[in-house]
């Protein structure tokens, strides 16, 4: 018969008063699972532990203090496998007023524990797993550029995934940032040339992940390439087959403002620089094909698949902006002197289709621009009920970008709540603005009409003075607020990763794990868990990079204990499925199976078995019951 | 003479369990005939164990879990919270007391509150006196 050692700690003299030792000793001496007693004073001591010489294969039940200040400390101290926790301290001497009836507490909690420790297990932890030390990076805007840069600095293969012919995101398209006024592409333009240049980066462009199977450490990731048409091994970027392409097509990377050619490159400073073609656009008149003279061209161009094997994953996929065709009361798309911020960023930039002039459409210079903010955000209609983080800077950004190209311009911001609370936002934007005479209207603007002669009327209700008034300009700038991808849901449910409520990736936790999915080993970074800035994404990057590397380094991954199904009891009924929160539970032919990397070890599934066949360490039916019956018998 | 006590099991959950030491430290008391198994999580504990502790003799089990964060969809107690509520309709059929199962929110840093809570289902279910389910059990035909 299985016996148990227990270890009675005295907590120096701290328990002495609230506890008969003695008593507790006698009392469990009549146990007849109780081998030995050993009543010490401090089982946290390097050399009372030792002294007490424990074998590895003994059974031990440790008396003491809060299991969450033991736990570590004694499994390091002692090789025993077995050691059950019982709490005499705080969940005993401390909270009774007697010293009888703690002793006789102690006894009841020590008799249910010895029940259960007979019938324990060593822990079996899945520890030792194989780590494939290469990583991946699915996006390459300023969040996942980072990332690669600094994983790859670190002596690690990446692979950066991005969607578009070149990496970059939403930061190329920016004229400058925010509060200092920078460029924004000469800031990211070297980042970008400096991760192309990069040995251990290798960067795919036009293309998407479509399946990831595997753990932590060892997923298997299907990617599609999209077909360009162009051999990137063999395109130098001369340009030549554009100079002869006959059709032109808009530019994505310009807001469909700026024609480009069906072959192009979509901005000067792409990584990688190499030509595509847009085959919606492509007539196949094959002049191209004449002028390259290193036949980099291929019509005929297919789908590739790629299966990549990493060990870890950063999802910094981004997000989109808001459809201000959703908001009618704006007419955007009909009025057109109405436009989105992006647009006005490109507009406003000197590689811009105007040359960075601010021009409307029918040529005029915008002189009076009025802005609106939360456009698609902070509301209950079809965009994000949340604050979209960049807009408020974003927009007295652009409103001195104005006043600096045109000094008599007359710049109107429409803000809800300004919320400039970065670092340098305060001095740098908005003092500067108020400064700069620009005028902030606290109100949501009700509607834009259009006058005879092509200006704008914005209706609007001041919300500070109550009054109703309708103000006349040359262009409204609407400040859009993020919405998830497209492709995101699609994304988050091939990695098997969540989206809360607003269709965002979900961290792991918000605070505790703010940069961890629910599937272990893979991170996210920038703006595809909810709407932020560009530092801030930039940081993410750096902080998902110092996740995977420490991943990296750890030498093995060590999963918690988890769920496992006895394939020779389950029936493959499925009611654990539904109840598994992390849809760690799948089908696997006739049963079911656990998928370790997302199984987070709370045992739900195991208490919803009818055939009793899950198991989870030592948290079965049999064991419980043992311990009740432990505490509860006379 | 001794008066009865009434036996009580408490499953603390991890997080729970943390809060049930914190009412420890902090100084506060609550009567000793409350024990407490600290499981993974609430979750973990099957109806029948529960059903099982009765039968063993406790007069009362209550279950110490997270609450459920609004926003928050991984949340497994929400599943002991329905398995809790299901079983204290199943167990009135048989005569048990809905009070005799219990469910308490209880988060890590929320000592006092289990203090609190503990001492007053302590008492309810001394006026509601033994349960001794098994003794029922068998005098039923």
């Amino acid at each position: 018969m299985r016996r148990v050692t227990v270890l009675l700690c005295t907590c120096g003299s701290t328990l002495l008063e609230k506890i008969d030792f003695n008593k507790v000793s006698k009392e469990l001496y009549k146990n007849p699972l109780v081998k030995k007693i050993e009543i010490v004073d401090g089982l946290c001591k390097a050399n009372t532990v030792k002294s007490l010489s424990l074998d590895a294969n003994e059974r031990i039940i440790a008396a003491a203090c809060s299991s969450r200040l033991l736990e570590a400390v004694l499994k390091n101290l002692s090789n025993a496998k077995v050691i059950e926790f019982v709490n005499i301290r705080e969940q005993c001497a401390w909270v009774c007023d007697d010293k009888e009836d703690a002793s006789s507490k102690t006894i009841r909690l020590l008799n249910g524990s010895i029940n259960r420790a007979v019938r324990s297990n060593p822990p079996q932890y899945s520890d030792g797993l194989k780590i494939v030390r290469e990583a991946m990076v699915i996006g390459g805007g300023i969040a996942g550029v980072r990332c690669a840069l600094d994983i790859a600095n670190a002596g690690y293969r990446v692979y950066l995934i991005e969607k578009e012919p070149s990496i970059g995101g939403i930061m190329a398209q920016l004229d400058k940032t925010f509060p200092t006024l920078d460029c924004s592409i000469c800031i990211e333009g070297p980042l970008l040339s400096e991760a192309g240049r990069n040995k251990n980066i290798t960067i795919i462009p036009n293309s998407e992940v479509v399946g990831v199977k595997g753990r932590v450490g060892d997923f298997r990731v299907l990617v599609k390439v999209n077909p360009t048409y162009v051999d990137p091994e063999k395109c130098n970027g001369c340009g030549e087959c554009a100079n002869v392409c006959p059709v032109y097509q808009p530019n994505k990377y310009d807001v469909d403002l700026k024609p480009v050619k069906a072959i192009y490159c979509p901005f000067a400073q792409a990584v990688p620089l190499k030509y595509v073609i847009n085959k919606e656009y492509c007539i196949e008149c094959g002049l191209c094909m004449s002028v390259c003279t290193r036949a980099a061209i291929n019509l005929e161009d297919k789908p590739k698949m790629l299966e990549l094997n990493v060990g870890a994953i950063v999802v910094a996929v981004g997000s989109d902006l808001f459809d201000p065709r959703l908001k009618p009361e704006y007419h955007y798309g009909e009025y057109d002197n109405v436009i989105t911020n992006m647009e006005f960023e490109r507009i406003i930039c000197a590689s811009g289709p105007t040359g960075g002039v601010l021009l409307r459409k029918d040529g005029k210079p915008a002189k009076r621009v009025a802005f609106i903010q939360c456009v698609g955000s902070r509301e209950s209609g079809p965009g994000i009920g949340e604050c979209s983080y960049y807009c408020c800077a974003a927009s007295m950004k652009e409103a001195r970008l104005i006043l600096e190209h045109d000094k008599d311009a007359k710049v109107f911001i429409f803000y809800n709540e300004l919320r400039a609370f970065g670092k340098g936002w305060e001095d740098l934007l908005y003092r500067r603005c108020l400064e700069d005479g620009i005028v902030f209207i606290r109100s949501r603007p009700s509607e834009i009409k259009r006058s005879p002669n092509g200006n704008l009327i914005v209706v609007y209700e001041d919300t500070l003075t109550g009054k109703r008034s309708e103000l006349e300009v040359d262009m409204v700038v609407l400040a859009l607020g993020f919405k998830p991808s497209e492709n995101l849901a699609k994304l988050a449910a091939t990695l098997g990763v969540s989206v809360d409520d607003q269709g965002f990736i979900e961290e792991a936790h918000s605070k505790a794990k703010p940069l961890e999915t629910r599937v272990r080993g893979i991170y996210v970074a920038g703006t595809c868990h909810g709407p932020r800035d560009i530092v801030e994404s930039a940081v993410e990057g750096s902080a998902a990079a110092a996740l995977v590397i420490s991943l990296f380094r750890s030498g093995n991954v060590k999963l918690p204990e988890t769920a496992v199904v006895l394939e020779s009891k389950c029936t493959g009924c499925g009611r654990c499925m539904p109840v598994c929160q992390y849809d760690a539970i799948v089908r696997d032919g006739e049963k079911v199976r656990v998928l370790e990397s997302l199984c987070n070890g709370c045992g739900a599934c195991i208490s919803s078995c009818p055939q009793e066949a899950i198991v989870l360490g030592d948290w079965g039916i049999e064991q419980l019951a043992l311990q009740i019956s432990g505490m509860l018998g006379d | 003479m001794v008066a009865w006590k009434p036996k009580i099991i408490a499953f603390t959950c991890w997080c729970s369990s943390s809060g049930v030491d914190q009412a420890g430290f902090e100084g506060f008391k609550y009567p000793a005939n409350v024990l407490t198994v600290r499981v993974p999580c609430s979750a973990i504990v099957n109806p029948s164990i529960v059903v099982k502790a009765l039968e063993e003799g406790a007069d009362a089990v209550l279950l110490t879990a997270c609450k459920p964060v609004e926003l928050r969809k991984i949340a497994p107690s929400r599943i002991t919270e329905a398995r809790v509520s299901l079983l204290r309709r199943l167990l009135k059929t048989v005569g048990v007391e809905e009070e005799r199962v219990r469910i308490l929110w209880i988060s890590s840093n929320e000592g006092g509150v289990f203090a609190n809570e503990v001492s007053r289902i302590v008492e309810e279910t001394e006026r509601l006196g033994p349960l001794n389910l098994r003794g029922r059990m068998l005098e039923q035909p």
